[in-house]
Formats: structure tokens, C-alpha cells, sequence
């Protein structure tokens, strides 16, 4: 207290030095017109205020010196309207021959892919009996990539075969209102396919189109569909080999996909969209749908070329080693194996080509070939390459279970024991188990 | 320790030299037998069974009475005191809805993550007897990923918090829909927490939640529980908006219970220095454990926690006996096990003494104590009777101990014990109608489902507020539709709190890094710069390195015989003015002026104190980020000049001030319906640089007698010097709190006015212009004299 009042009489002395009566110049800034003293703003003007001081980026207005009257969304996209019994939807379609290049791609190469293997590639899906007319693509555009109730599916691409064609749907929200009809036409759509191929579907496609139609109480059958989601089995191919797995880049590094001059930015879109809903200025809708339409083709591109790397196994441009892990992962048994082999034959670097030996030998071992499997342990024990201690340890097991060579076993166990970090108490503990143990077999040997 | 009667032990402390004199009102509150109730018709057998099993043989009455309206289909509020057994007010309903309709689900929020910890675990164990398993999980920011899907199709019942509902689960209310369909009972514990602005933010989520439920056609019922308040049904009725019926009939029995309030002693009469409220409570406590009383000591501050934890501990240290280990610390910022850990302790006995902030005020389970100490006025009357209430038994005698610390408000309330004993706990305030608050709310609203015409959204003229976020292209109108329009997630850019941004995490360096403990983001830069003393229930540790970026602490531990504290500045600037009465350049007595302004909190460096003595060992630099705040401000400033015009000296004016700010700030939050906490108070000129100490400075200056102060002063070269009293949302961004004061200042300024001068007091009290010692000794009249002369001047 007796501080405060000193700072208080500091304060005075200070003030009384340099007081100027009267004086009313001030340095606050510039004070802008302020309402009337007494009088309570409006609720608009309020409101008004309250967001003047939001740090909101407003959606700009199309610039009404750029055109005087923006065109409409049936001069720019030529669909047709269809009848649903929720009310009418708007529909762009087009055909394809199953001869049609897309990129470096015959679209109808999709019906040569090994349905079986691919399905196993994509999460370990039944595909032994799939046709490629079972099949339905689909990429959604949306006002936004926040999964929630705010954010809206408003361009559905669907691409599948009938009759020696490839037909992509592309139902489009002209708006908000018609989003029943929207979705009832797409579920129209869907019902006869039983699988769905999506890029990324499984964490953002197909939870947000479901809650689409929980939103609007209508029964889809999305979650019925056998989900083949190609975005795990390309970055399993290929997360080290590209600078990232997001479809374009796949499109251009490995399709020969080259998008035209009427795409547009993946970012953009959702602001595009919204100056349309605001202002129903349709420019550049139809490059969103063209965007839309590249993405379900090159979805088909993209499951033909994942079965051909499959095929192909070239560890210059697939990470083969990764394959064989997933498969091993999956408990598909023997199907690794020659992943393995080849990525420890011609992997890029010796540590990739180690790993991928050290996870052959599991197979040979798993399969019963020890002798193979013990071979490749030496080697790496030799090299004191990728999983030395493992290594040390599976030979030492070998040794004293099947072929019952104490000696070689206890040595190899001292061995692999000069070289335990601290950090690894656990390996160290199995270690020293094994080693008492031997001593013990060796004595009564 | 050697056991002994809890009545044997305050004869003792009665006569005790050391207590006695300093006692200023013993009150006893006397023993009150329970009103019990039979299992009441229409519990399942099941549960009656599942009851006897957990030693119940009947109910209190305001358990059965919360059953049986329950069942009827009415919205509660439940209030009874700690440790009356209110969660089975609301268990009990619930597990029979869910036992009548297995497809019945449940909501329970409650303010902090830690209490629906607390709550799952006392729920898990009533259900455990249960043949057909009822199911109830925690959802909040710490649930794993891959278990929340599990979690929406199978919990029965959600344990939640409000933040949680607001960004997490109310925008994707479709994953919920299950649930929401099925949704029939919501239960709000704690429900005095929830107002001021925070209480603002929740009506608004209820309201969102009210939406939601309508779109799955489901209408749940409420069952709000509250601590003791002056208005704790206006507050249900408020939150819930609808009728809800109160039940504050408890029937849980009380043993006797004697308060005693205690004001340590004048060490030094010159300065008017007390012994420290610490040291004194720590006496008081080292008594009742000596004889295994059972006791919790609250303070004020997390610093104090450890500090007396130690002292504690110290006292108790014998080699062999393991007796330090039944007195612990608990605060916020422990790991959950450890206070998990500390709770199982209290309730099995296992520990007898702990030291706690705040934390322990709300319902964290921890059974009953004997004995309670609370050093330091907690700041309400109605704090205070939470804290006494933990302890309390059913039948013998239970004792609460207030010692005051020398800050004014301590000692007016110790020196006025009626005061305190004659007048009800505070009304707790919210204002549901904020517009700034509600025009975020409305935006999360429109976000979930879009809105159709003829809704309502509270009082609020919503196609008034939609039309108007329609032509600010938020939203899209369609016929008699609003749409979201936007690409963002509204829900992220609005915190129901605050501080939203995360924790620090304390590591010890020694064991690998590993986690001790962990910081809340205000008071990083209090607690854990390079240098300090971090203490974990009397571990010490040093903090080595202080990762501002990545939020980490590097700690290592440490013996040392002092601890740290450290010295903070808040300044403020005025960035920009929306708005002047009278104009800027133009005369006319007192300004008003509502702007931007820009709030610094500064630690300047750090003091190393010496256990028990406080001796000042040194002080320590410190180089951290500011806090800063950007957010609304409503300002007064008076000119030196024109008050000497008046008769007021500059001292005087300023002191005016202070009292006037004091009231004022009251006046304000009764007027916008807020807590005093929601609104920063700062007296200066921020030209000049200058501030008038905060009221922590106060509380400073009482532990640290002598303390350096140090406030940067400058000369205040030609423009002179122009005290202003400022008033700032004390949320970042504000929420629209200052602006409203600044449209109706005269209003503000004949209240003011009004409470000052109708205030019985002399020399001012905390109900006028603040607690004699805070203020001056003219403070009052001249609050009065200079708050009519700025009315005058207005015409």
C-alpha cells in the first residue's frame, strides 16, 4: 500500500512539473463518427459493427464491370434436367469408347485387370468374381473440406461400363433446395453396382456424401458397397518414389494424364462455387466439371495402372519392398515373397535391399526353409547390416533347436551380446536367458 | 500421528496462544437429522438390487423426490451441498430409462474434462451389478479415433463437456444421429459454473443442441444439478429455457459443523504487517493432522499449493514413518493418474492432508473430510461455503477454518463476519442475448442444419440476424430457407473459453524426457520460464529450457531452499476508437471512448524466495513472449485540470478513480449480465505508460512485504496527464461487452452513482467502491463527488 501511495506522490511531483492548464492537445488517433451519444444502435447497425471487427475474408462479388450479365449454369454446362420424386436435378453426361486414351491409358484396359489380386492389394477386398461392370467410380466437389454438416457435396461424378462404353453421370446442386432431388438421383445411380472405387473415399468422400443423406433423412446404400479406396495402395506403391500421392501428381508423373487449360485449381473450387450460389454467376462451372470428369477417369487409369505395377515389379519406379510388407502384414501368405525378392535383388539403395532380405528370410522360415532362411541371416550378420541382433538371434535359435550346435550357438549369442545398446534392456534380457540355457544344454549335452 | 476426537482437538486450538486471540466469529452451525425415503415405486428390481449391493438401503428424500418428478417427465435442478449424493438424482432416472428401452441414450456435461472422468468411474461402478450391460464412455478431445465411432453407436450414455459438444459433436450431428434420435435424457451438472460469458456461450450451445435434437425428433429431458447460488433456478430456466422445477430439499443428514474465521496476527505495527495467511494456515493444519484429523487446506494460487505441501510434508518428515506420504498436493496440471491416485487416497483414508486449489471446490469425488482450511478469502460468499462444505460429515463434528491474507477484500470480509454470515451467496448472471456471442452461435447453428422461417433462436430477431449474414454471403437465402454458404467450420473460430490454445507438457529430462506435469497456457510464462522452481507435490524441479513453440518445459530436478516467483506488468494500449463523447478536441468535462485496445502482460524476470522466511535470495532475467490481447475496451478518461475544478488533487482524483472503477466494474457486469471476471479493469494513461497496480499486485505485495515494484514511469512530457479507468472484455477479440457500455454509459454512470452513495458503509466496502486499504480513505466521497460532477457535465 505505502508503495502504491509512493508511486502516487512520484506521480504528482512528475505531473506538477509539467502541467499546462487548459491544454487540450491529445495524440489518441483520429476518432471516426461515432453514433449519436444516447441513442442505442439498431440491431443492423450492431450487427453491422460487430462485424467490421471480424477478421472475416469476404467471398468476393463477381465485378459488375467485367460483364454485364453473367451467364447461366444451362449456357455454360450442356446437361438436362431430371425428374426425381423429390423434384428435378441437373444432369451432365457423356459417353466414352472403351478405345478412348486417357493419358497413356485405354480406358477399357479395366477390364483386363486381375480383379482378385487388385482387391487384395486395396485392403484385402473380394474382387474373385468382379466384372468391370460391377464397378462404379466416384469423385465428389464440395464447398469445403471440413467434414461436417455446414459443408456441402454439390457436384457428383460417377463413372462406370455398359455395352462396350464408359458413361460418366455428373449430377450437379443447382441449389441448396434441390439437394433431395440431387441425392435421390445419385442413389438412383448407385443401386445397381456393388463395388465403388474413390481416391480417398473412405475418410472423406463417403462420410461426407452419408451425411448428406442423413442430413436430408433419404436411405443410400454407399456403406453396402464393397469400398475400393486407391489412395492406400498408391502410397504404398509409390510414397518414396513421388514428391507426394495426390492424384494429380499420379496423373501426371506415371498416366501421361495432362490436364487442359479448363481445369481448375482443386482450391479453388469451393470459392467458385460460392460466387455462383451468391450471384448465379455459372462462369467456370464447367471447368469445375471438367475437373470432376478428369478425376473419375483418371480414378480408371489409376486402378489399371496399380494391377500393371503390381505385375510389373520394377523396384526403379514401385517401392516393392512396401508391397511385400503389406502382404505380410495382411497374413497373405507366400504372396510377399517374391516382392521380396525382387526389391533384395534390385532395390535403389542396400538398406531397402537388407530390410528386404531380412523379411525374406521370415517367409523361408515361415515356410519351412531354413536353410535358406539361415543363409540370408548369415549374410546380414556378416554385413552387420539391417537387423543384426534379430539376425544373431534367429541363427542362435537354429542352431539350438534344430541342428543342436551348443558351441556355434553360445558364440554367436557373446557375439551379438557385445554389441546390445543400453536403451535395448529388453533384447539384452532375451539374450542372457538364452545364453544361461545353452550353458545348461551344453553341460548335460 | 497419534489419532485424536476432532472435539478434543479445537479445545486445544481454542486456548492455543497462537489461535485464540485471532479469532474474529466462531459460528456453529448445528447437526440436522436426514430424511430418508424408501426405494420409491417403479425402480426396477434390478437396481434396487444393484443399490443394496453398494450398501444403499434407502434414499434420501431429495434423491427419491428427483426420481419420482423425473419420471414424471419434468425438467430439475437438483441443489443440495457437497457430498449429498446428487448424481443419483440423475443416475437413477437414467438407468431407468435405458432399463424400460435398451435403444434410450443419455448426454451428461460437465465443465472440465477431470469431473467426467470422475463421473464415468461412479457411474461404472453403479451399473457394474447390472445383468444387461449399460454402457458409458467420456467423448472429449482425448478420445482415441478409433474408438469414436464405437463410441457413437454403443454408449448409452456420453460424459461430456461443453467445448467438446459446441466443435466436436454438434457439426456432425449426422455421424450422431442414433443418438440424437434416441436421446431422452440431457444432464448439466454443475450448473452455477456456467455463467458470465461462458454461461452466455452455453445457452447458445443448448440452444444448438435443442435444434439438433428437433431434427431427429427426439425431445430430451433436463436434469441440472447446481451448487449453492443465489438464483440457481433462474439459471436452469435460463440455460434450458424452459420450466424447470427445483428440488432444495436435502435429506441427506448433517453432523455439526463449527466455522471459524481467523485473521493472523500484526508482526510489525508500523507497516501493519500480519503474519502471512500460509504460515498461519499451516500451523492450523500441522494441528489437526498431528491428530489424524482428516484435512484440506485450499489456496488461492497453484504456487501456494506446492509451497504449503512442502511445509506440510516437512513438518511430518521422520525418517522410516512414510508419514509425509499422507499429505499431498492437487491442483490442475497433474497428470490425470496422479489425481486419480490422490482422489482413491482421500477416499480410502490413505491420505489425510491435502493441499488444493479451486480444483477440488467442484464435485471430484474424494469423500468427506473432517476438517477444511481455507487460506485466503476464495472471492465469493458462495465459494466459499463449497470449500467449507468439503468437509463435512454426516454425523460428528466437522470445522472450517478462514484465515485471511492482508489484501483488503481478506480483511474487510474477516473483520465483518456478518458480512459474510448475513447475506445469501451471489446470483450468478448470464445474458444469453449478447449479440456478438449469439451472432457466432446462430452461424454454428445455420452451419448444422440450415434454418427455415419461423424458427427461433432465443429472443433474437433471427430473420432480422440471417438476412443480414445472407448479405455478408455467410449464408445463402431460398425462399424461406437460410443455407450455410461458406467453406469454413464455424464452430473452430469461437471458443466457448477465454484460453483456448493448449498445454504445455513438463519434461523431465533426467528419466528421458518423460512428462511430470503440465501447464495451462496463461500461466506458462508465470510458472515455467527458464530458471524457475516448478514443484509437483514438493518435487522440485528446474526448468532448464522453455520450448515456446513446441509448448514444451525441459525440467530437471532439483534440491533448492528457495522457490521462484515470477513479476508480471499489464499494459495496455488503445490501438484504435470506434467511438467518442465528446469528440475528440472538443471540451466538455469527462471522455468516453469505446475502441480496439491491446492488453501486454509482461514477466519482466523472476524473484528467488527462501522457504519459510520469504527472503528475497535474488532475482533472475527472463526473456519470453508477451501475452497479448487484442480485444474491445470502454474508456473514461478526466482531465487533471478539470477535476482540480472540482477540489480534486491528482492523488485524490486518482484514488477517485479507483473506487468509482471499482463499483463500476460491478455495475457493468450487473448491467451485462456478466461475471467481473469476464471484464479486465486497468487504471493509467496508456500514452504515458503508466497503470495503476492490478489487484494481483495486492496479493503480491501481501506475500512479498518489501517487495520491488518497479512500474515503468516516465516524465510526462507536454501533453499532461490524463488518468482513464478502462474496461476490457477479457476475451480475445471481445465479445462485445464494452461496446454495450459504451451506448449505455449514462446508464452505467447513474448506477454507479446509485450503488456508491446508497452503500450504508463508511469508508467504503467490497459492495461500494471497494475495501478500505484498496482504496483511500476519501475514496468513497470522493468516488461520489467525481462520478456526480461527469453526470453534470453531460447534461
Amino acid at each position: 500500500m505505502d508503495d502504491l501511495r509512493e508511486r502516487l506522490r512520484r506521480l504528482q511531483r512528475a505531473y506538477g512539473a509539467t502541467r499546462k492548464p487548459g491544454r487540450q492537445a491529445d495524440e489518441a488517433p483520429e476518432a471516426p463518427e461515432g453514433p449519436p451519444a444516447s441513442k442505442p444502435a439498431s440491431i443492423r447497425e450492431q450487427l453491422e459493427r460487430i462485424e467490421q471487427r471480424s477478421s472475416r475474408r469476404p467471398i468476393p462479388r463477381a465485378g459488375s464491370s467485367e460483364r454485364a450479365k453473367p451467364p447461366r449454369l444451362e449456357e455454360v454446362l450442356h446437361g438436362r434436367e431430371v425428374t426425381t420424386p423429390f423434384g428435378a436435378c441437373y444432369e451432365v453426361k457423356a459417353a466414352y469408347r472403351e478405345t478412348f486414351r486417357h493419358g497413356d491409358y485405354r480406358i477399357g484396359a479395366f477390364r483386363d485387370v486381375d480383379m482378385k489380386a487388385l482387391g487384395l492389394f486395396c485392403g484385402g477386398v473380394d474382387g474373385h468374381d468382379a466384372r468391370a461392370e460391377d464397378f462404379l467410380f466416384m469423385d465428389l466437389e464440395t464447398t469445403g473440406l471440413s467434414l461436417g454438416t455446414g459443408t456441402y457435396v454439390f457436384l457428383v461424378g460417377l463413372g462406370y461400363f455398359r455395352e462396350r462404353t464408359y458413361h460418366i453421370h455428373q449430377i450437379f446442386l443447382r441449389n441448396f433446395g434441390e439437394e433431395p432431388a440431387f441425392l435421390c438421383h445419385a442413389q438412383e445411380i448407385m443401386a445397381p453396382f456393388r463395388h465403388l472405387v474413390t481416391f480417398n473415399g473412405k475418410s472423406f468422400d463417403i462420410p461426407l456424401l452419408e451425411a448428406r443423406f442423413t442430413m436430408c433423412s433419404q436411405p443410400e446404400t454407399l456403406r453396402e458397397l464393397v469400398s475400393w479406396d486407391l489412395l492406400y495402395p498408391a502410397r504404398r506403391l509409390w510414397y518414396d518414389r513421388l514428391e507426394d500421392c495426390r492424384l494429380e501428381t499420379i496423373e501426371r508423373e506415371r498416366l501421361g494424364v495432362a490436364r487442359e487449360g479448363q481445369d481448375i485449381a482443386g482450391d479453388q473450387i469451393p470459392r467458385t462455387y460460392f460466387r455462383y450460389v451468391h450471384d448465379g454467376d455459372a462462369r467456370e462451372m464447367d471447368r469445375i466439371v471438367y475437373h470432376n470428369a478428369v478425376d473419375v477417369l483418371t480414378m480408371t487409369a489409376l486402378a489399371i495402372h496399380i494391377d500393371e505395377s503390381l505385375k510389373e515389379m520394377n523396384p526403379a519406379r514401385t517401392n516393392l519392398f512396401s508391397v511385400g510388407k503389406y502382404y505380410e502384414k495382411q497374413g497373405i501368405q507366400g504372396m510377399g515373397t517374391e516382392f521380396f525378392e525382387a526389391a533384395s535383388r534390385e532395390g535403389p539403395s542396400h538398406q531397402e535391399k537388407d530390410r528386404a532380405l531380412f523379411h525374406l528370410a521370415m517367409q523361408h522360415r515361415r515356410a519351412g526353409r531354413f536353410e535358406d532362411a539361415v543363409c540370408i541371416w548369415k549374410g546380414l550378420v556378416q554385413r552387420e547390416g539391417y537387423g543384426f541382433l534379430a539376425c544373431c538371434m534367429e541363427i542362435a535359435k537354429h542352431l539350438e533347436h534344430r541342428t543342436r550346435e551348443y558351441d556355434q550357438a553360445l558364440d554367436l549369442v557373446l557375439h551379438a551380446l557385445e554389441r546390445v545398446g543400453p536403451e535395448e534392456g529388453r533384447v539384452r534380457a532375451d539374450l542372457e536367458k538364452r545364453l544361461s540355457r545353452l550353458k545348461r544344454k551344453k553341460g548335460t549335452a | 500421528m497419534k489419532r485424536r476426537d476432532l472435539s478434543k482437538v479445537l479445545e486445544t486450538l481454542e486456548d492455543a496462544k497462537f489461535f485464540s486471540p485471532c479469532v474474529t466469529a466462531k459460528v456453529c452451525l448445528p447437526a440436522r437429522a436426514g430424511e430418508y425415503a424408501d426405494f420409491p415405486e417403479g425402480l426396477s428390481e434390478e437396481l434396487k438390487t444393484a443399490l443394496s449391493e453398494r450398501g444403499f438401503r434407502n434414499l434420501y428424500s431429495h434423491q427419491a423426490e428427483a426420481f419420482q418428478r423425473a419420471k414424471g417427465g419434468e425438467d430439475l435442478i437438483v441443489v443440495t451441498p457437497t457430498a449429498s449424493g446428487k448424481t443419483l438424482c440423475y443416475n437413477l432416472p437414467v438407468l431407468d430409462a435405458i432399463d424400460k428401452d435398451r435403444t434410450s441414450r443419455a448426454l451428461y456435461l460437465f465443465p472440465t474434462k477431470a469431473l467426467a472422468q470422475d463421473q464415468l468411474a461412479e457411474f461404472e461402478g453403479l451399473v457394474r451389478g447390472l445383468k444387461a450391460a449399460v454402457k458409458a464412455y467420456t467423448y472429449d478431445g482425448d478420445t482415441p479415433g478409433d474408438i469414436r465411432r464405437a463410441i457413437r453407436k454403443k454408449a448409452h450414455v456420453v460424459i461430456t463437456n461443453p467445448d467438446m459438444l459446441h466443435a466436436g459433436i454438434l457439426p456432425h450431428h449426422t455421424k450422431w444421429n442414433e443418438f440424437f434420435r434416441n436421446l431422452s435424457f440431457v444432464v448439466i451438472d454443475e450448473t452455477h459454473t456456467y455463467r458470465g460469458v461462458f454461461g452466455s456461450h452455453m445457452v447458445n450451445v443448448m440452444r444448438r443442441l435443442h435444434r439438433v435434437c428437433r431434427h431427429y425428433g427426439s425431445t430430451p429431458q433436463f436434469i441440472c444439478c447446481s451448487a449453492t447460488i443465489a438464483n440457481p433456478q433462474e439459471v436452469a430456466n435460463r440455460l434450458v429455457e424452459r420450466e424447470v422445477q427445483i428440488i432444495d430439499r436435502n435429506g441427506a443428514p448433517r453432523g455439526e459443523k463449527r466455522f471459524y474465521f481467523v485473521n493472523p496476527p500484526v508482526v510489525q505495527k508500523e507497516l501493519g504487517l500480519r503474519t502471512s495467511a500460509l504460515s498461519m494456515a499451516q500451523r492450523i493444519a500441522g494441528e489437526f493432522l498431528r491428530s489424524e484429523i482428516s484435512t484440506i487446506v485450499f489456496t488461492t494460487t497453484r504456487l501456494n499449493v506446492e509451497v504449503l505441501t512442502k511445509y506440510l510434508k516437512d513438518l511430518f518428515r521422520k525418517p522410516g514413518t512414510g508419514e509425509e506420504q499422507k499429505i499431498r498436493g492437487y491442483r490442475g496440471g497433474y497428470l490425470p493418474n496422479l489425481r486419480r491416485e490422490i482422489e482413491k487416497g482421500l477416499r480410502e483414508g490413505k491420505i489425510t492432508g491435502v493441499v488444493s486449489t479451486n480444483a477440488l471446490e467442484l464435485g471430484v469425488d474424494i469423500g468427506s473430510l473432517e476438517a477444511c482450511i481455507l487460506s485466503g478469502y476464495p472471492g465469493s460468499i458462495a465459494s466459499t461455503w463449497q470449500q467449507a462444505g468439503r468437509a463435512g460429515r454426516k454425523t460428528g463434528l466437522s470445522c472450517a477454518v478462514l484465515v485471511s491474507r492482508s489484501t483488503p477484500l481478506d480483511q474487510f470480509i474477516i473483520r465483518h463476519p456478518d458480512y459474510f454470515f448475513g447475506r445469501s451467496p451471489e446470483n450468478a448472471r448470464l445474458n444469453p442475448e449478447n449479440l456478438t456471442i449469439l451472432l457466432s452461435h446462430i452461424q454454428c447453428a445455420a452451419f448444422e442444419l440450415p434454418f427455415q422461417r419461423g424458427e427461433t433462436f432465443g429472443e433474437a430477431e433471427l430473420e432480422e440476424i440471417l438476412d443480414f449474414l445472407a448479405e455478408k454471403r455467410v449464408l445463402r437465402r431460398l425462399g424461406d430457407s437460410w443455407y450455410w454458404a461458406e467453406d469454413s467450420y464455424p464452430a473452430n473460430r469461437i471458443g466457448l473459453r477465454s484460453v483456448a490454445a493448449e498445454n504445455f507438457v513438463v519434461l523431465d529430462r533426467s528419466r528421458g524426457s518423460e512428462v511430470v506435469a503440465e501447464v495451462d497456457f496463461e500461466s506458462a510464462p508465470l510458472t515455467i520460464y527458464p530458471g524457475a522452481i516448478y514443484m509437483v507435490e514438493s518435487q522440485q524441479y528446474q526448468v532448464e529450457e522453455l520450448d515456446h513453440d513446441n509448448r514444451k518445459a525441459y525440467v530437471t530436478p532439483v534440491t533448492a531452499d528457495y522457490y521462484t516467483e515470477a513479476v508480471l506488468y499489464t499494459h495496455l494500449k488503445i490501438l484504435d476508437v470506434f467511438a467518442s463523447d465528446p469528440e475528440e478536441g472538443q471540451k466538455g468535462g469527462s471522455r468516453f471512448q469505446e475502441g480496439e485496445v491491446h492488453v501486454v502482460n509482461h514477466v519482466a524476470g523472476f524473484k528467488k524466495l527462501k522457504f519459510y522466511s520469504v527472503e528475497n535470495l535474488g532475482y533472475g532475467e527472463v526473456s519470453l513472449p508477451d501475452q497479448e490481447m487484442h480485444t474491445s475496451g470502454f474508456w473514461i478518461t478526466v482531465p487533471p485540470e478539470e477535476a482540480h475544478e472540482i477540489g480534486l488533487s491528482v492523488q485524490e482524483l486518482l484514488e477517485a478513480l479507483a473506487g468509482a472503477g471499482y463499483a463500476m466494474q460491478h455495475m457493468a457486469a450487473f448491467l451485462l449480465m456478466c461475471e467481473t471476471r469476464d471484464l479486465g479493469k486497468c487504471i493509467g494513461d496508456p500514452y504515458l505508460q503508466w497503470f495503476f497496480p492490478a489487484e494481483t499486485d495486492y496479493i503480491r505485495h501481501d506475500r512479498l512485504p518489501g517487495g520491488e515494484d518497479g512500474m515503468p514511469f516516465h516524465e510526462t512530457g507536454d501533453r499532461g496527464f490524463r488518468p482513464t479507468l478502462f474496461l476490457y472484455d477479457a476475451y480475445p477479440g471481445g465479445v462485445g461487452l464494452s461496446s454495450y457500455l459504451f451506448s449505455r454509459r449514462d446508464e452505467l454512470l447513474s448506477g454507479t452513482l446509485s450503488v456508491v452513495e446508497g452503500c450504508g458503509c463508511s469508508n467504503g466496502c467490497p459492495s461500494c467502491v471497494g475495501p478500505p486499504g484498496a482504496v483511500g480513505e476519501k475514496a468513497k466521497q470522493d468516488a461520489v463527488r467525481l462520478l456526480k460532477w461527469m453526470i453534470s457535465g453531460r447534461g
